[in-house]
């Protein structure tokens, strides 16, 4: 298959990605802008009165501790399931990405999906039951899930993740300043704050914004 | 000859030259034909071409100037933004039989009609003469009676739906050769050839582009009615679409000009007005806001699916999708079969008066099948020409004999649907039944009796749900913000099929299962089957098959740059992760060895593949072999 053989991968993978940037955050505002008009609407709207879309000092502290599903969940190691259903579907009008205000968009879809993990793990007996024999341990916190998942980096505890982890940490920290500028550009309405390279992005958006 | 006059103004090649956003000024004179449905039909006698393309030109310059009074301001309704308009997206249910339109008109949801006052217009494209005419207008002909007879007569185009994104070793394109219309078929997983009967010649086609004039004739629809130009849709699609065939749908639309804002499994979107209406119980302080649990069950004439949704809270989670691709031409095709029993003898081949016997037996059986739903029994009465006559009476166990295979896999998608979202019959709290077929006594008994029922959920039209539902996901996408917060509503969608890649030899690892919540990424880690393999073929493939064959291939690439290692020590990771919009990107790279000699990580959007993906797993498994295997890693134990 000569194709293939001509062709080197990096190309290719290019080719595949229309947005160069690996960013999730680049990803969600090239592809929908017309999204935006939703996402803005609905964080005015009733859903959002718990601060729309600014995250609060507190959540900022979850996301560096070492913390249990419950404490992910915000609800008591004796929560019935429905409070675990209850308090699930509370944090999906939260975090899920159809109700997230434009430039928190990426950062809600990783939160979404820790919750979804919380969720599944505390919504089954069974799984509920090792999962609190393992808290019981202490062995690990918000690491226990039984499958390997990237995205989480709290998850990762053991020794052959970690250059895994590595692998991925700057893709990480990268997106989380996107994410972080994101978030100021939009709480904050003056460009005097903002970097120059923030100001031209946020320019080139507003341009093709009025294109569409 | 203009080229935007040309007999067949969206007939361009399906491959790539075709560009979406030259779409419009091209299929403009067919959405402009649109307004004059009763001069279009037939030429008067001694009807120059010279004179009908006069003519032609002239109804375009009419309808051009009533298309700008309409629109207020737009003349061209393309390329440009509308500000002025509010940008709601409309809902679309594309049925393989019927379709529907509808649009938040503000207060709720209102399904749009035909000139003919149809909600549900017949899902077809007429090839006649130099026009094209969708079932929108009802193009085949002024009389509903008649309308059937002419869809049948070959020059019309229908079950489009079942035929998008399929190749020609697909049991479903091998099943619609029976149809009217030319299905040609290789065998060896490439596009089937399909063509309409124009003038005693066939006259190819494709069902993108036959599913993209339907949708300009519907998009014009909306738009006399809204009065402004739409531009974005919600449509829904079947459980069993897979990724590909999304991607067809999508195409179909770009070139009818619609923007594709969701694709949603149908019944996701009956969720979605299920718990619109629990929500607006609570409200009206009548519903008590705890949990509800819905097994949705939508069998229309081409697909069959079950979703389990729980409500709670304008939130509409959706625990578990099935589907598979059974539905009422099955039924049909199964009924036609007992009642001639030498069928595929008689109508090998499409000669003229094969397709015409063949109109009139399909025309008098679905007659049957639908009087079978209030009778006891039906009598079938027809000539089929040359001497061959047909006399049979049908009662319902034999109707239910003939299509056992049928209510088998409804039945097995019910069961599944209940075993992955871990529940039983009795947690569920409704039972949704839509789709014409949910019609059909012994599928509503069926249904029913798997979920320990008597009744069935009443509040829902069984044909008017699915576009319903679009409809408001269409409101709620575009932003719409409704004071009684009867759009406050979310839906956590699921992925329908399992999501891989092909390992351990002919295996399939998945790596996203199915009913996995969406947006979701998951990893896995693989190694090399030889000693010092440098590269790995990474094979995504899609669907619920144990071997990786079985399952609909998505795209592949290769990882280059392996360091040298004795096989089974290196580790490689495969990242697959579903975004807010649906969209599948895999990440794959080396994590182990580490250091400056491996290889950078390859991300890849899905799917790549354009056409003939059958055809082209073969030729990488002919072409390398196992040479460039790779195997799923043992699960370290946690310690």
């Amino acid at each position: 298959m000569p194709h293939l053989a001509a062709t080197p991968p990096t190309s290719s993978a290019a080719a595949a990605v229309p947005t160069a940037h690996p960013t999730a955050a680049g990803r969600v505002a090239f592809r929908r802008p017309w999204d935006t008009p939703r996402l803005r609407v609905r964080a005015r709207g009733v859903r959002r009165e718990d601060g729309g879309g600014v995250r609060t000092e507190d959540q900022e502290q979850e996301r560096t501790s070492s913390r249990t599903f419950y404490d992910l969940l915000g609800i008591s190691a004796e929560g019935s399931p429905d409070e675990v259903r209850a308090a699930y579907r509370r944090l999906a009008l939260k975090y899920h990405p159809d109700v997230s205000p434009p430039g928190a968009a990426a950062e809600n879809t990783r939160r979404f999906i820790e919750v979804q993990e919380a969720y599944e793990t505390l919504s089954d007996p069974s799984r509920r039951a090792s999962y609190d024999r393992a808290l019981a341990r202490g062995v690990c916190l918000l690491a226990f899930s039984g499958r390997r998942s990237q995205s989480h980096r709290a998850y990762h505890h053991h020794h052959h993740h970690q250059e895994q982890e590595e692998k991925f940490g700057w893709r990480r920290s990268w997106e989380d300043q996107i994410a972080e500028l994101k978030r100021r550009s939009t709480t904050k309405d003056s460009e005097e704050n903002l970097s120059w390279g923030a100001r031209m992005r946020r320019r080139a958006e507003a341009s093709s914004a009025e294109q569409l | 000859m203009r080229p935007g006059y040309s007999p067949f103004p969206l007939l361009l090649p399906p491959s790539t030259s075709f560009s979406p956003l030259r779409t419009p000024r091209i299929a403009r004179p067919q959405q402009l034909l649109f307004s004059y449905p009763k001069k279009r039909h037939r030429a008067p006698p001694g009807d120059s071409p010279t004179r009908r393309r006069r003519r032609r030109r002239r109804l375009a310059k009419m309808a051009e100037q009533l298309y700008t009074v309409a629109s207020d301001s737009e003349t061209t309704g393309e390329d440009k933004s509308q500000p002025s308009f509010p940008d709601v997206a409309i809902g679309i249910d594309i049925g393989t039989s019927k379709c529907s339109v509808a649009v938040w008109n503000g207060h709720q949801v209102e399904l749009l009609k035909n000139t003919r006052n149809q909600k549900g217009m017949r899902s077809y494209v007429m090839f006649k003469d130099d026009t094209l005419s969708a079932g929108v207008t009802g193009g085949a002909a002024k009389e509903n009676a008649h309308e059937e007879r002419d869809i049948l007569s070959g020059s019309a185009i229908f079950n489009m739906k079942r035929l998008i994104g399929r190749m020609d070793t697909d049991e479903v394109v091998q099943a619609s050769k029976t149809l009217p219309f030319l299905v040609q078929t290789l065998g060896i997983g490439v596009r089937p050839f399909i063509a309409a009967l124009v003038n005693n010649m066939w006259r190819s086609t494709t069902p993108e582009e036959v599913l993209a004039i339907f949708l300009l004739e519907l998009k014009a629809l909306v738009e006399m009615h809204l009065k402004h130009p739409v531009r974005n849709a919600v449509l829904t699609i079947p459980v069993a679409f897979s990724r590909f065939q999304q991607t067809r749908i999508e195409r179909a639309c770009a070139m009818a000009g619609l923007h594709v804002l969701r694709l949603m499994p149908e019944p996701t979107a009956v969720a979605l007005l299920y718990a619109q209406q629990q929500q607006q119980l609570v409200n009206d302080n009548m519903g008590s806001g705890i949990e509800k649990i819905a097994l949705i069950f939508n069998m229309g004439a081409g697909y069959c699916d079950a979703a389990v949704a729980a409500t709670a809270g304008g939130v509409s989670q959706i625990r578990a999708l099935s589907g598979c691709t059974a539905g009422g031409e099955d039924i049909l095709q199964n009924i036609m079969r007992h009642v001639v029993p030498n069928f595929d003898n008689l109508y090998a081949g499409q000669t003229m008066d094969r397709i015409q016997s063949m109109s009139l037996l399909r025309m008098a059986t679905q007659d049957a099948i639908h009087k079978l739903v209030n009778q006891e029994t039906v009598e079938i009465n027809i000539d089929l020409g040359n001497g061959h006559k047909v006399s049979k009476v049908l009662d319902h166990s034999e109707f239910e004999q003939v299509n056992r295979a049928i209510f088998d896999k409804c039945e097995k998608i019910i069961n599944q649907c209940l075993v992955d979202a871990k529940l039983v019959p009795e947690d569920i709290n409704d039972v949704i039944l839509v789709g014409g077929c949910s019609k059909i006594p012994r599928i509503r008994s069926l249904v029913l009796g798997l979920c320990k029922k008597e009744i069935s959920y009443k509040n829902i039209d069984a044909l008017e749900a699915a576009v319903s539902g679009a409809a408001l996901e269409g409101a709620i996408a575009s932003g719409v913000n409704d004071p009684s917060g009867s759009l406050d509503l979310l839906t956590i969608q699921a992925t329908p099929m399992n999501l891989g890649i092909r390992a351990n030899g002919d295996s399939f690892a998945a790596i996203i299962p199915r009913n996995t919540t969406v947006p979701a990424r998951r990893d896995m880690l693989f190694t090399t089957t030889h000693d010092n393999q440098t590269e790995a073929l990474i094979a995504v493939y899609e669907g619920e098959g144990e071997r990786a064959e079985d399952n609909h291939l998505l795209g592949y690439f290769k990882i280059t740059g392996i360091p040298a290692a004795p096989k089974g020590t290196v580790e490689i990771s495969v990242c697959m992760d579903i975004d807010a919009t649906n969209v599948l990107r895999v990440f794959a790279g080396v994590v182990k060895p580490q250091g400056p000699a491996t290889p950078p990580f390859i991300e890849v959007r899905m799917p790549t593949l354009d056409d003939g993906h059958g055809w082209c797993g073969q030729a990488l498994a002919k072409m390398y072999g196992k040479t460039l295997d790779l195997a799923v890693l043992p699960k370290k134990l946690q310690p």
